[in-house]
């Protein structure tokens, strides 16, 4: 039952990045994003409440739930509402690749890291290959949006995506890093997440857009 | 009856067929009478070969019916042999050139006195027996020789209007495209012979051939044969030519020669190769696909003119049935009877079904066009008031291939989706997963083509034969005459039957899976109790298309009780079209072929790259245009970057090469054929 | 034999009673969402009666085809419905027919509309038929995954919906996996397209740059509308079914006629409150942009086959 409820909330995260990929409005990338943060809290919640039951003793886990809730379900999602409100961009209208063809191309990404993994030997729990593809594939499909978005709110909510992901991993596959990885790599995150907002507003006022390939007239 | 008689009547067919061919060439000078003679003995000729085959289908079923004709020429024996395989596609031909032969009746009417109908009737009977003679020969050479005959009667039957530019050069295409498919099919047949040390087809050592020349072998035949069968991307002749072609030809092309390729196919597979790589099915199946998807995305986004769609269409149900030629092959490679009699039994059935709904589809699209004199769907529409019988029979083979239950063509693109599934769950076990992968990808692939083809026939059927007319010519149509109805007739009330009596086809096939694989279809004997029910392999019920037709006619009988009685409380009134409350309605206003296909070319314009043209005479101002041209057109793909390269390559080389080989100096000639033979002299003093 | 007829008819009845139920209740759930009251939960009852009792007016280029439409596409949705399963013992007609059969009985339906559309030769008509047909074929390779691994979950290979029903019996327990949800998912949004719902199409608009099912049944009226109508409702029932009872066969094992029909009743009020909140957080697509929601669905239903086939 556990492992079924995990597995659900984790191919819940992976759909969520599917979804975000067949999007094009900067809002729904982010309610879509603070939809898969939920998602991601939700599991450090159970993850820490079966450890919870199971050692009878507090687990650390619980800290990394109440982090996530409080930062990536509100504070950075509600800072980038803020932000995307002052660019003048709400719909994503160019791609490079078209919505249909991208998802088809993710699909392919989900078969490729589920070969990867399929074929590494040392992992023999099921579950766990389960939970590292699906995570796997949640980063390979955020790396894929900042490659096919144009625009400089999609780079972060990729950025984000790849975060969640290798969240995820690190999580379900040993339930639970050191506490003191997981923060480093939580104000890692944070400080990347502020130096790159501060960005947007700069490009935006530079260039009069936050389209990123006209960073392309920088070069000299 | 005695198997004797069989072997009689196939004679008498052949001399029919002689005879028919004669005697119209003989009385050409008077059409009439002509076109009657030629028409009746391969009518005749056509019911005997259908009476007898089906006898030998279904009560003669170890019988051989064999005959050799001796004669001196070294290698190639007239030696004819016909087992159940053979029989199977005799059923189709006789069956369909007896329903085209009432049809050609009166369809020939358009040629008299502009064209030598005589010579028409000449090569029709001669095709239609060069088909006959190919399905029941048992010779390599022999084999050949009547392909190539069959290949050359129908490019001259293509090229029966010849004085138009256009019927040139579909037949020209179509020639070189045949020949390049004979020369394939050649060299397998030399590859075969060369290792087995025989060119008998059925009685072959096939344990001689080697694995990798098997490989070859299979490879050249699946070039040879897809490019009569027309599969992509060796289709290009395919649309030109059956659209040029005369009806009555297009529907025996299309619906008889078309399979005897598959014929060719299944004869080599399973008498010369009985073993075969994995790999074989996936490339048959990816090349099913393939067709099966750009013929149908063709046939909606592209076309205008209604022979055309068809015969796209036809691209695509050939596709279907290499799909279900590869699970068929796969299933032979991995041991999996129950999945190789499925797929066995979705090509022998959808081959049958095809032939019967095709032939009908021309059939109706030769009448449009006897009495409307156009092909053209933009100058058609409102045809089912003017000809409501041959509108009735078009509409049941649009259904019949757009596969509804019950008609026939639900049954075999069932069929072939049930090969897909139960591949898949045969694979999940042992987890060969990159082939559940292509599976899932193929069957995802064949639905799309399924809903296509639906938006297919509705554009035919919608833009064709309802609504208003668009032109004169379709203002004034009129029924077809009696012959023309009744073969069309015929073929529509086949097309029901077959589907709704699923069994008592399946019958018919199952000796041709005794024959192939030793397995039998049908898990009980047929009696009139078990009518309806389709039991599969393992003797599991999985549906009847009859109990189906039964629902849907008692609740059709429900339906029609509750309207009857509220149609006396109520009254009918005709009316206008709604047409906002402007001026009425024209039939410019209508929906065009189009108009009505621009959604498949926007969504799937990576297939066709359209382009759009519009030049403008402006009048008075910007918004009252005195004309407007309009230009659409989209890209072949297939043509533009693959053959394109292909042919610019084979030019420049030869216009490279022309000077060094071609000196123009006789000596240099001579000098080629003495190099020649000293070489092929040491070739064989060394190798001996 | 008799005893199967019985349950046959009371099978299509059950199905002409609660059909109608649920559009209703999507309605009543957008005007509380919108403040208005709205109308009763029946109305469409309400509707249909009055409809049925309705004059018609034909339009004069229509032929033959036109005035059986109607009747053909309700026959088949009616068709389809009586092969599915709807409670433990309940079975209609499922033991000789096929999930496949269902979807081809639609497509004759809909090949019917859609020429029924061009009949009169109204623009309207052809629009209309020519983006259904467009929408339907967008949708159809999710539907058939869906069916695939429904049939692969059998472990027989079998559409046949009496061994689907065999399965469905023994599973009820564990009905909530992730390969039984994520179909479900998809079969959600395959539902919100074939039954024209909002994203994809608007059913209470009548713009000719919206339309899509109502602009190939403009022109109906009367008695006519009436059969379209319940049809549609039917053809709606028959997708909620098969995600109620088929895909998730939670609670289908219970012998209890009463409380049986409840719990289908149930999740087919939970079905609807779903298909309700998508359509009130959504608002309608361009057309063009609905090959994007037929590839969700179809990438959620590859997931689902994925999660139950390959990741074991």
């Amino acid at each position: 039952m556990y492992h079924n409820m995990l597995n659900l909330l984790s191919i819940l995260m992976l759909i969520s990045a599917f979804s975000l990929i067949a999007n094009k409005r900067q809002n729904s990338y982010i309610s879509t994003f603070r939809f898969q943060s939920a998602l991601l809290a939700g599991i450090s919640l159970l993850v820490s409440v079966r450890a919870m039951i199971v050692t009878k003793a507090f687990d650390e886990v619980l800290i990394m739930f109440m982090l996530i809730v409080v930062f990536k379900v509100v504070v950075i999602p509600r800072y980038m509402k803020s932000t995307a409100e002052r660019v003048e961009y709400k719909v994503e209208k160019d791609f490079f690749i078209n919505i249909p063809m991208s998802m088809i191309i993710c699909c392919g990404l989900v078969v490729l890291s589920w070969y990867v993994i399929y074929n590494i030997d040392g992992i023999t729990d099921l579950d766990t290959k389960n939970y590292l593809i699906y995570s796997f594939s949640v980063v390979l499909l955020g790396l894929f949006f900042m490659i096919s978005r144009k625009k400089a709110i999609g780079q972060i909510i990729g950025f984000l995506v790849i975060e969640n992901g290798m969240f995820l991993a690190a999580m379900l596959t040993t339930e639970g890093m050191p506490m003191i990885v997981e923060l480093g790599l939580f104000f890692d995150l944070l400080t990347a997440f502020i130096i790159m907002g501060i960005f947007v507003f700069k490009i935006n006022s530079t260039f009069e857009s936050i389209d990123i390939n006209k960073l392309k007239n920088l070069k000299g | 009856m005695s198997a004797d008689y069989l072997t009689i009547s196939f004679i008498v067919c052949i001399i029919l067929y002689l005879t028919g061919a004669i005697s119209a060439l003989a009385t050409y000078s008077k059409p009439k009478v002509s076109n009657f003679l030629s028409n009746i003995f391969s009518f005749l000729a056509g019911s005997l070969l259908g009476i007898s085959v089906i006898i030998k289908l279904l009560f003669l079923k170890s019988y051989n019916i064999t005959f050799d004709f001796q004669n001196n020429i070294p290698f190639l024996n007239f030696n004819f042999k016909i087992d159940n395989l053979s029989a199977f596609f005799l059923l189709i031909t006789g069956v369909v050139s007896l329903i085209v032969s009432i049809y050609s009746f009166t369809y020939m009417k358009r040629f008299f006195f502009k064209k030598n109908v005589g010579i028409f009737g000449a090569l029709y009977n001669l095709f239609i027996l060069s088909m006959v003679l190919l399905a029941s020969s048992n010779n390599m050479l022999l084999f050949l020789v009547l392909w190539e005959l069959m290949s050359l009667l129908s490019y001259f039957l293509v090229i029966y209007e010849h004085e138009k530019d256009e019927v040139q050069k579909a037949g020209r295409t179509y020639i070189i495209m045949t020949y390049t498919g004979t020369a394939f099919i050649t060299a397998a047949f030399l590859l075969m012979a060369y290792f087995t040390k025989s060119f008998e087809l059925s009685a072959l050592s096939s344990e001689l051939i080697p694995k990798g020349y098997a490989d070859l072998i299979y490879v050249f035949l699946l070039l040879g044969f897809g490019t009569k069968a027309g599969i992509i991307p060796m289709h290009i002749w395919l649309p030109y030519a059956y659209t040029e072609a005369p009806g009555n030809v297009a529907a025996i092309m299309s619906a008889v020669m078309k399979k005897l390729s598959i014929y060719g196919m299944l004869r080599i597979i399973y008498f010369v190769l009985p073993e075969n790589a994995m790999w074989w099915g996936v490339l048959t199946l990816i090349i099913g696909t393939v067709s099966a998807v750009f013929g149908i995305a063709y046939s909606v986004a592209s076309t205008i003119n209604i022979k055309r769609l068809l015969s796209y269409s036809s691209i695509e149900n050939m596709g279907i049935i290499f799909c279900g030629m590869g699970v068929m092959l796969i299933a032979r490679a991995s041991g999996n009877s129950f999945l190789l009699s499925l797929a066995l039994t979705a090509v022998l059935l959808h081959t049958l079904n095809h032939a019967l709904f095709k032939s009908l589809l021309f059939m109706g699209a030769g009448a449009i066009q006897y009495i409307t004199g156009t092909r053209n769907m933009e100058k058609l529409g409102g045809l089912i008031k003017k000809m409501p019988y041959a509108a009735a029979f078009v509409f049941v083979g649009c259904l019949a291939i757009a596969a509804v239950p019950p008609f026939n063509g639900f049954a075999s693109e069932y069929i072939v989706f049930q090969s897909i599934i139960n591949s898949i769950v045969w694979f999940v076990p042992s987890r060969q997963f990159p082939i559940i992968i292509l599976f899932v990808i193929v069957a995802a692939c064949l639905a799309i083509t399924g809903a296509l083809v639906a938006f297919s026939y509705v554009k035919l059927f919608g833009i064709s034969f309802l609504g208003m007319p668009r032109s004169p010519e379709a203002e004034n149509a009129k029924e077809p005459e009696k012959p023309m109805l009744a073969a069309m007739a015929i073929s529509a009330l086949l097309c029901m039957v077959a589907g709704i009596c699923l069994k008592s086809v399946i019958k018919l096939i199952d000796n041709v899976s005794v024959e192939l694989i030793n397995i039998k279809l049908l898990a009980y004997d047929w009696s009139l109790s078990d009518f309806m029910h389709y039991p599969l392999g393992n003797g599991e019920l999985s549906v009847s298309t009859g109990q189906i037709a039964g629902l849907i006619a008692v609740l059709a009988l429900i339906v029609l009780a509750v309207v009857l009685m509220l149609r006396k409380r109520t009254t009918v009134q005709k009316y206008n079209t709604w047409d906002c409350g402007f001026t009425k309605l024209t039939p410019k206003m209508q929906y065009s072929a189009i108009g009505f296909s621009k959604s498949v070319r926007i969504v799937f314009r990576g297939l066709f790259k359209p382009n759009r043209d519009l030049v403008v005479t402006e009048g008075s101002g910007p918004y009252f245009m005195k004309k407007g041209n309009y230009v659409l057109s989209t890209e072949k793909v297939i043509e533009k970057y693959l053959y394109k390269p292909v042919i610019l390559a084979i030019l420049n080389f030869s216009r490279k090469t022309r000077y060094k080989i071609q000196t123009g100096s006789i000596h240099v000639y001579l000098m080629y054929f003495f190099c020649a033979l000293v070489l092929m002299l040491l070739y064989y003093s060394f190798a001996a | 034999m008799i005893e199967s007829i019985l349950k046959l008819i009371i099978q299509i009845m059950i199905t002409l009673l609660i059909a109608p139920l649920f559009t209703g209740v999507i309605r009543k759930m957008k005007a509380k969402v919108q403040h208005r009251v709205g109308a009763s939960v029946f109305q469409p009852y309400f509707d249909l009666t009055k409809l049925f009792k309705k004059d018609l007016v034909v339009s004069g280029t229509a032929s033959w085809i036109y005035n059986l439409a109607p009747y053909v596409y309700f026959i088949t949705a009616l068709a389809a419905m009586c092969c599915l399963p709807v409670v433990y013992g309940l079975t209609g007609f499922s033991f000789y027919t096929d999930l496949l059969v269902v979807v081809y009985l639609f497509v004759g339906g809909r090949i019917f509309m859609a020429l029924a559309a061009l009949d009169t030769g109204s623009t309207f008509g052809g629009m209309g038929s020519s983006r259904e047909m467009l929408v339907s074929a967008l949708v159809e390779p999710a539907l058939f995954i869906v069916i695939i691994t429904i049939s692969a979950r059998t472990e027989i290979a079998s559409t046949n919906i009496a061994d689907i029903y065999k399965y469905m019996a023994v599973n009820t327990g564990t009905a909530f996996t992730p390969m039984n949800i994520l179909l479900f998912a998809s079969t959600l949004l395959i539902l919100i397209a074939e039954t024209s719902r909002i994203p994809v199409d608007d059913p209470a608009t009548h713009l000719e740059l919206t339309m899509v099912h109502e602009a190939m049944i403009l022109e109906y009226s009367g008695r006519h509308l009436a059969f379209i109508e319940l049809g549609t409702y039917i053809k709606q029932l028959v997708f909620m079914t098969i995600m109620a009872n088929i895909l998730i066969p939670a609670g289908f094992d219970n012998s209890n006629f009463i409380l049986g029909f409840g719990i289908y009743l149930l999740k087919l009020l939970v079905i609807t409150v779903l298909v309700g909140l998508v359509e009130l957080n959504t608002v309608k697509f361009r057309l063009y942009s609905i090959p994007n929601f037929a590839v969700i669905a179809l990438v959620i239903s590859i997931l689902g086959f994925f999660t139950g086939f390959i990741l074991r």
